[in-house]
């Protein structure tokens, strides 16, 4: 193929191109209108309890019928919006569950829940009365005693559990709702 | 002692966004705007919902189609799972979807008679009370917590000339996954995702940008139903397990009115799957092996000793020829 033809080729292939580009054009129009950026951000819901550490270790104590032992501990909310919570005993195991009670005080000494530290589980505890609010912390005590009238039938007896807390928001919530 | 923590929940969906034909070539005509403003909301918690109105208004002189998408922005698909949309034509008592972000059609229409300029389009985000209660896929209730979603409203509308014949203009579909190791996004981008058509060819290979795969825009310019695979391709690291699951995306594009639109579905392993299909990998439990991109720290103790003991030895060894 000499120049001229090459010229002749390239020169229709451009035109072609440029009627198919027209037509293209020609057929449909658009228009886009944009509201860009909505955004949309979850809140948190976050409690530390105690850092995680036990408010009692194994061998601390020996309890003994008539012994009273308090120990303090903190639950701080570390969410995004004031919280209702819960708490409550879980994995309770040993005899000595059915027979210590428990007290949880707050910084006035003001009783916030008692019983029986096996009875004291999510389902049975009913949240307490305050709200936690955002980076709040509550300072509590919580007291184990062992009733005198237990006697030695218990002697030897063993109890392992964990003080757990449960939250949830109260935005929209106005029943208390724990979804559990 | 234990810490439970009830999350909140949210939600933004699993969302493949499909975007309309063109919309991002074309101009914007002076007359044709929106006024408001966007949403900018933080903090939701279940049970909150969120108002805007958006006065779009349009220059046209035949009777058009106006059409109306939220495109979720790649990487924050996951509030989509839960995030509720409603929009309505405010003036009209018409509310064209109530749903689920993650599954707002492609295109929400509505046609627009000659001489009709303007629309009121009330749009309504909320969160319902039950998200954050645990299920299976959100074990732990805290999948929805502390997430945002990002989506860009987007109006269009298409004017075809008369006499001339118009193609149309094709629909463009991304896919995107999400994957995880132990559970939490990683960081680094390790691993290789494949996007494979029925014969197995190879469309596309991508890597993880964190957490996040993200295929790029597929068109299609004919209707017809379309299926593809996605899938992870296992790595040399063994102290990896590999997530060897294959999802099957079924893609439908319909035509109406000289627009395309497509849907997108998933099977996994020849059920149902909602939501963005999730690669969990796991860290491989052998004692010893390091975590997953944890560099082996211990290396340079063990050259240290085995030096030390080498110059022991040979301090020994001096000491025994100088004694004989």
């Amino acid at each position: 193929m000499n120049k001229t033809k090459k010229l002749s080729v390239s020169i229709i292939v451009l035109i072609l191109l440029i009627a198919g580009l027209c037509i293209t054009s020609l057929a449909l129009a658009y228009t886009v209108i944009k509201m860009e950026n909505n955004r949309f951000q979850t809140g948190r819901i976050e409690i530390d309890l105690n850092n995680g550490e036990p408010v009692i270790t194994a061998d601390e104590f020996l309890f003994e019928p008539g012994m009273t032992v308090e120990k303090p501990f903190y639950i701080q909310n570390k969410g995004t919006w004031a919280v209702y919570y819960k708490l409550y005993f879980a994995q309770v195991e040993g005899n000595l569950g059915d027979v210590l009670d428990v007290t949880i005080l707050n910084e006035e000494g003001q009783s916030l829940l008692t019983g029986k530290l096996s009875t004291l589980t999510q389902g049975n505890v009913a949240a307490l009365e305050n709200a936690l609010e955002v980076s709040e912390r509550q300072d509590m005590t919580i007291r184990f005693h062992f009733p005198e009238e237990s006697g030695n039938a218990q002697q030897s007896g063993s109890l392992t559990f964990e003080l757990s807390a449960v939250a949830v928001q109260t935005k929209n919530n106005p029943d208390v709702e724990f979804n559990e | 002692m234990s810490v439970l923590m009830l999350a909140c929940f949210f939600f933004l969906s699993a969302a493949t966004p499909v975007l309309a034909a063109g919309s991002e070539k074309v101009g914007l005509e002076s007359s044709d705007a929106v006024s408001g403003t966007p949403f900018s909301v933080e903090n939701m918690f279940p049970g909150d919902s969120v108002v805007q109105e958006y006065s779009v208004s349009v220059s046209h002189k035949e009777a058009v189609t106006l059409y109306y998408h939220a495109d979720i922005r790649a990487g924050y698909e996951i509030l989509a799972e839960v995030l509720e949309a409603k929009i309505e034509l405010a003036d009209k008592g018409i509310t064209l979807y109530d749903g689920l972000l993650r599954d707002m059609p492609s295109a929400l229409e509505y046609p627009l008679a000659a001489g009709e300029d303007t629309l009121r389009y009330r749009i309504t985000i909320s969160l319902d009370t039950g998200v954050g209660s645990p299920n299976g896929l959100d074990p732990d209730g805290k999948r929805y917590m502390n997430r945002e979603l990002i989506a860009d409203f987007r109006w269009w509308y298409l004017v075809e000339e008369p006499g001339e014949p118009g193609e149309p203009a094709p629909v463009y579909v991304k896919l995107t996954a999400e994957m995880t190791v132990d559970g939490n996004h990683p960081k680094g981008n390790d691993f290789t995702f494949q996007l494979t058509d029925e014969q197995g060819t190879i469309v596309q290979t991508k890597r993880n940008n964190g957490g996040l795969v993200e295929f790029d825009s597929l068109p299609f310019t004919t209707p017809g139903v379309y299926t593809l695979y996605i899938s992870q391709l296992a790595g040399a690291d063994d102290r990896i397990e590999y997530d060897d699951s294959v999802y099957r995306v079924t893609i439908v594009v319909r035509e109406q009115d000289g627009v395309l639109t497509a849907s997108v579905s998933y099977l996994k392993d020849g059920r149902a799957y909602s939501g963005t299909p999730l690669f969990s990998n796991a860290n491989a439990n052998i004692s010893g092996i390091p975590q997953t991109g944890e560099k082996n720290t211990h290396l340079g103790l063990y050259m240290g000793l085995g030096g030390g003991a080498l110059l022991i030895l040979v301090l020994i060894k001096r000491q025994r020829e100088r004694s004989e």
